[in-house]
């Protein structure tokens, strides 16, 4: 039994000690790197924490300040964007993303569901407080007797309101700027083809930054949906999942 | 009906094609030939209706229409059409020819397409176009070479041509093969696809098979082109006994592979002259002309300006790279993004677009200039393109700024006093980061495993109320049970008369005959009990009775205090009855 509790604790030292030890020292390290100016170092650094998942929206904040140290403003605007997925509210992200926005020339405005489709995750958050509290308030507007069930039953009313509009928008939304095919345009030169071929003609010009929706792969060319709801085919590389 | 219903598709075809841009181009088939062979140019017109197809002319061509193709699609519900005026140029002597930009009235609005190049060499010794040997051969190759010298980064367009007799069926070798060039010192631009034609030599007619490709010494010296070789699968009639054209049915064909081979061709490669090579050269090696224009032409200082510069004409376009800035006294620029717009088959002739974005620190009324250097090989000479100071209007306040620009920044150096603004980023966050996910909420364990707290929490309340309830009626059923009990103890053993008739009356009271519908369900009172048209006339009788000498004797203090046996009998035989009937 006691090699059992060794093993145990072995296993358990590098499933949790060892990634973030690794990701302390190589996120200070990435730092230390860009503040020195050494930013193909520090990119390293930031992409070995993507590697192995330590996702944070400081990490994509950082890194998208990399590329655009790099002079890569497509990856830039792709970590940026990242980085707000992560944390709606960090403004250095929106401050940035809308710099670079600017240099690339892209003045494209969101849609409106592109801009609710950033907080798709407080729909259903919304949701679930408001159906417990609707329950909650129907289960005592049944029992209290009192000057107080009057207001149990607004409570009632009101919540179930909130729950159908929050489940309403989240069915909607879905999972918004979370959907796992959803990616950007981190190159320039990016052209909407009638077909899998650079012979094939042009169906729009996409701009760095424009986000398009990924319908299906074949070879180096992808089937996708633009922002303007064309459809056609890009070239693979010239595009790039938000969600890494 | 139907006519509505034309009339509906009518007007969306119409809306569909109305929002569809409207856009001309012309494009050569070849840029480079000789005086014998003439070329194809294009002019495609997208999304507008012209009839007649524009006259066009140049000094040196002789260019006849051809004909007309149009086609019309829909494709996700946008319609777009083509029309297509072919021409062919024939060429009247050796030498560089513009074809000039052609223009195009349609809708109202005139379009222009850009100007085209055409180079028209004389055949040399390196031109096989000797018929004679090969001319009783079913096969033969030749490699036609327009050029006897170039120099180092010159693109020299080459034909490999392979001639098949008419009775002859041929394809490549395994299909996509294309032809090896035996030979050393130089570079091949990838095979575009091979073309096919007819062509008469020595008398014959010949199917040809034609692959293109630019070739480029790498080293100056003499380059050798030994061969071109290309395997063909070749279907050939025992014997090609018959006469060409004569077509006999019953003739027999034998299969098999065979290797052709070109004749070979002497270039000598000469190295760029030193002298007189521009600083900023990159080696582009060809003819090339230089526009600058810039989008928005008014903007406010820090606002980002897009500066377009083209580079088009005819040469190594590899070797083009991004044009130095001057004058950019006052302008943030950054890395431009290039584009290149080949305009024929092989990419020798091209549009390479360079844009800068810029952002302007103080008000200008000029843009930054551009200079682009190359070799021209016919003058033989370096030339430097300077573009003019075009016109915009930069308008607002001087922006404080002193980081240097980042392209270019050696060609001008900005004045020390004010470098040029940049738009930069803000800084990293050095703050340990807190772990997020990309996973949508819905898909996240945690928050169902959160949900169960206060599903857990509604269970445990209801269950509560369950068993309070169950408590709470309980004991209400116990006291009334025990209360009956006291009160028959007290019927059966009290002697005295008002108590037990206040205890026959009250376990009249606790045995209700039934429970009353209402606004709430209550228990039957005794007096609606004994109005209750169900209960018997008797009973009711002895129930009113009881109730009036209860009356009289506890308020109206008559009759005896003390019970009688008989009395108790006929009292507990009423409760009996009561209870019976309840």
């Amino acid at each position: 039994m006691i090699w059992i509790r060794h093993f145990l604790a072995v296993a358990g030292y590098f499933a949790f000690a060892v990634p973030f030890s690794l990701g302390g020292t190589t996120w200070e390290a990435a730092n230390q790197a860009y503040q020195n100016g050494r930013y193909e170092e520090a990119k390293v650094n930031y992409l070995q924490l993507v590697r192995v998942g330590q996702y944070s929206a400081d990490l994509f904040y950082n890194l998208g300040n990399v590329w655009f140290k790099l002079g890569d403003q497509g990856r830039a605007i792709l970590n940026y964007e990242r980085a707000l997925l992560l944390e709606p509210g960090l403004d250095e992200a929106g401050s940035n993303l809308r710099t670079v926005l600017k240099i690339v020339g892209n003045d494209d405005q969101p849609t409106f569901r592109d801009r609710i489709g950033a907080y798709a995750d407080y729909f259903p958050l919304a949701a679930s407080i408001a159906f417990w509290t609707f329950a909650f308030s129907f289960f005592l507007a049944s029992q209290v007797h009192e000057r107080s069930n009057l207001f149990w039953r607004r409570l009632c009313i009101g919540a179930g309101f909130i729950f159908v509009s929050s489940a309403g928008a989240s069915l909607w939304i879905g999972s918004g700027a979370k959907d796992a095919n959803r990616a950007l345009i981190i190159d320039s030169a990016a052209d909407l083809k009638y077909g899998p071929a650079i012979s094939a003609r042009t169906v729009e010009s996409l701009q760095i930054g424009q986000p398009v929706h990924l319908i299906s792969e074949r070879g180096d060319w992808t089937f996708c949906r633009a922002s303007t709801g064309n459809l056609g085919w890009i070239l693979t590389r010239k595009a790039e999942r938000i969600i890494p | 009906m139907k006519s509505l219903i034309g009339l509906i598709v009518w007007l969306l075809c119409s809306a569909t094609l109305a929002a569809a841009e409207t856009s001309i181009s012309a494009t050569l088939s070849e840029s480079v030939t000789d005086v014998d062979h003439p070329v194809q140019l294009e002019l495609k017109i997208e999304n507008a209706r012209v009839v007649r197809p524009p006259t066009i002319s140049a000094d040196g061509l002789s260019i006849n229409f051809a004909g007309t193709s149009s086609r019309t699609q829909i494709l996700n519900f946008q319609a777009s059409s083509i029309t297509t005026f072919t021409y062919i140029v024939t060429p009247t002597r050796a030498g560089d020819f513009e074809i000039p930009a052609i223009e195009v009235a349609a809708a109202g609005k005139v379009y222009r397409t850009s100007s085209l190049v055409l180079k028209v060499v004389h055949l040399n010794d390196n031109n096989a176009a000797k018929p004679s040997p090969n001319s009783d051969k079913p096969y033969f190759a030749e490699l036609v070479v327009p050029k006897e010298s170039a120099y180092v980064g010159e693109q020299i367009p080459i034909e490999l041509r392979f001639y098949f007799n008419q009775r002859m069926q041929y394809q490549p070798y395994p299909q996509g093969q294309y032809p090896l060039i035996d030979g050393e010192g130089f570079v091949t631009k990838k095979y575009p696809e091979p073309t096919e034609k007819q062509l008469e030599t020595n008398g014959r007619v010949y199917h040809v098979v034609v692959y293109k490709t630019g070739l480029t010494g790498v080293k100056p010296g003499k380059l050798e082109l030994r061969s071109a070789t290309q395997s063909f699968l070749i279907s050939m009639p025992f014997g090609m006994r018959n006469a060409p054209g004569f077509i006999d049915p019953t003739e027999a064909f034998q299969q098999q592979v065979i290797d052709i081979k070109t004749n070979g061709a002497l270039i000598e490669i000469k190295p760029l002259p030193t002298a007189g090579r521009p600083a900023n050269f990159s080696g582009p090696v060809g003819d090339f002309t230089l526009t600058t224009s810039a989008q928005p032409t008014k903007a406010r200082t820090g606002d980002p300006v897009n500066m377009k510069v083209e580079i088009k004409g005819l040469g190594n376009f590899d070797r083009v790279e991004a044009p130095i800035l001057t004058n950019i006294d006052g302008w943030h620029a950054y890395q431009p993004s290039e584009d290149l717009q080949t305009l024929d088959d092989l990419g020798l002739s091209a549009v390479k677009t360079f844009s800068y974005p810029l952002v302007a620190s103080k008000p200008l009324n000029s843009l930054p200039t551009v200079e682009f250097s190359y070799f021209d090989p016919n003058a033989e000479k370096y030339v430097t393109l300077k573009s003019s100071p075009a016109n915009i209007e930069i308008e607002g306040d001087r922006l404080p700024d002193a980081a240097a620009s980042p392209v270019n920044s050696d060609a001008s150096p900005a004045p020390k006093s004010m470098p040029p603004p940049t738009l930069d980023v803000l800084d990293i966050r050095t703050s340990s980061p807190v772990p997020a996910t990309f996973l949508p909420l819905l898909q996240q364990p945690g928050f169902w495993t959160i949900q169960a707290i206060p599903a857990g929490a509604l269970m445990f309340l209801g269950l509560g109320l369950l068993v309070r309830n169950a408590t709470m009626a309980s004991q209400t059923r116990r006291a009334l049970a025990h209360e009956k009990r006291l009160l028959w103890k007290r019927v059966q053993a009290s002697n005295n008369r008002p108590e037990v008739l206040q205890a026959a009356v009250r376990l009249l009271e606790l045995s209700p005959r039934r429970q009353m519908r209402g606004p709430t369900i209550r228990t039957q009172s005794l007096n609606e009990a004994i109005t209750e048209e169900a209960l018997p006339e008797e009973l009711r009788a002895e129930v009113r009775e009881l109730l009036k000498v209860k009356e009289l004797t506890i308020y109206g203090r008559v009759g005896s205090e003390t019970l009688t046996e008989p009395e108790r009998s006929r009292i507990k035989a009423l409760l009996n009855r009561w209870k019976a009937t309840a």
